[in-house]
């Protein structure tokens, strides 16, 4: 058995502080040596900007312009997501620690855990395997398909309700993701887990379940534990210099 | 470039010094082909401006690949001398010809001697062997 890794729970947060705290765990990862998983939600629906991404024409979109949605940029990569109904992940891994060395690995085995909760609802799932580069992505993460995505076949094609971005630093590698249990208010977005399943879906057993296949996948138990007061300064100093500026977010 | 003439850090990035015909020292910094191998599928690229100075083992740009933003890290302290801009256009060179066309910046160090103090050619493939 492993080291334990800590787990964090946050009820829904704004995105600035959701993205800073994200951002310190990977600063503190790298000095406390110990992989954390944070779980969290978010208190009103944000589009989530890949860290390379273009926000341009997002501004006059009517849900961005009438404050019904607020829009941040993520420290990692990958397309928009649109974040209201769902349960968000941030993995922080120390640099030195075997996860961080493959950069595809990590995406695959954390899928694969949320894979077998779905295959728990009958959904069929399949985890992407190689995808072919390609040219002119669609804007949202969720209308695009790529390695170790999470699908399941839909009455119009595969449904994408999982993906997960990175960001790497020397000190250690912050993946996030989100599982989409229910369409966000976002217009052409494509169905979730809600609108495949016939029965109402119970979003915290959806979440003890896919902590259950985590610690069986990687062999490791799971801490429930807070904030130290280190992270909290960092994420605040972040949340304040970074995620709070709107030069931030509106870089691109 | 031949491979076997640079230095390379521990996080993947090789430099080559050489003198300008007016008698200075020259850095060119790249990204090596196994970091490209392991990185994947890059789609963007985001480097400095020419004057902005650099410092060892700070990151200096960012590259994304497979939904994973890296930073680029400065094997030397100095002042970017050169950018290829050429590569935030197409990152083709950077995958093809990482020793060659796909360099990334031409830096006038502060301090050559830093270099010394980086892993040689056998080093550096020993410490990929070894992951």
């Amino acid at each position: 058995m492993s080291r334990p890794w800590r787990l964090i729970r946050h009820g829904p947060s704004g995105p600035g502080w959701n993205m800073a705290v994200d951002e310190a765990l990977l600063h503190q990862a790298a000095q406390a040596q110990q992989i954390v998983l944070r779980v969290y939600q978010w208190c009103r629906p944000t589009v989530s900007l890949g860290y390379f991404q273009s926000s341009q024409g997002l501004k006059e979109h009517p849900l961005v312009r009438s404050g019904q949605v607020a829009v941040i940029r993520r420290p990692s990569g990958g397309g928009a997501i649109v974040h209201q109904h769902e349960w968000t992940y941030a993995l922080a891994v120390p640099g030195t620690h075997p996860l961080a060395a493959d950069h595809v690995e990590l995406y695959y085995r954390v899928h694969r855990c949320w894979a077998l909760v779905l295959a728990e609802l009958g959904l069929n799932p399949s985890v992407v395997e190689e995808v072919p580069p390609s040219q002119g992505e669609p804007w949202l993460c969720f209308q695009r398909q790529g390695p170790a995505d999470v699908i399941v076949p839909g009455s119009h094609g595969p449904v994408k309700l999982l993906g997960s971005a990175q960001r790497r630093r020397r000190g250690g590698v912050l993946q996030h993701g989100s599982m989409i249990l229910d369409r966000p208010c976002w217009p052409d977005h494509p169905p979730a887990l809600t609108q495949l399943v016939p029965s109402p879906l119970d979003p915290e057993a959806l979440l003890q379940k896919w902590l259950e296949f985590l610690q069986q996948e990687f062999q490791i138990t799971l801490q429930p534990d807070g904030l130290q007061p280190q992270e909290k300064q960092q994420a605040l100093v972040l949340y304040h210099t970074r995620y709070l500026n709107p030069q931030w977010t509106w870089r691109r | 470039m031949n491979p076997e003439q640079l230095r390379f850090t521990d996080t993947h990035e090789w430099v080559h010094l050489e003198t300008t015909p007016e008698g200075q020292t020259l850095a060119t910094v790249g990204l090596t082909d196994f970091a490209i191998e392991q990185l994947n599928d890059l789609v963007y690229i985001q480097l400095p401006e020419v004057g902005q100075q650099v410092r060892r083992g700070e990151a200096f740009g960012e590259v994304e690949s497979v939904k994973a933003v890296s930073d680029l890290y400065s094997p030397l302290d100095g002042e970017v001398e050169e950018v290829n801009t050429s590569l935030t256009q197409d990152l083709d060179p950077l995958s093809q010809d990482p020793f060659g066309a796909g360099w990334l910046i031409k830096v006038r160090p502060s301090n050559p001697a830093q270099v010394e103090e980086l892993m040689d050619y056998q080093a550096y493939r020993k410490m990929c062997q070894e992951g």
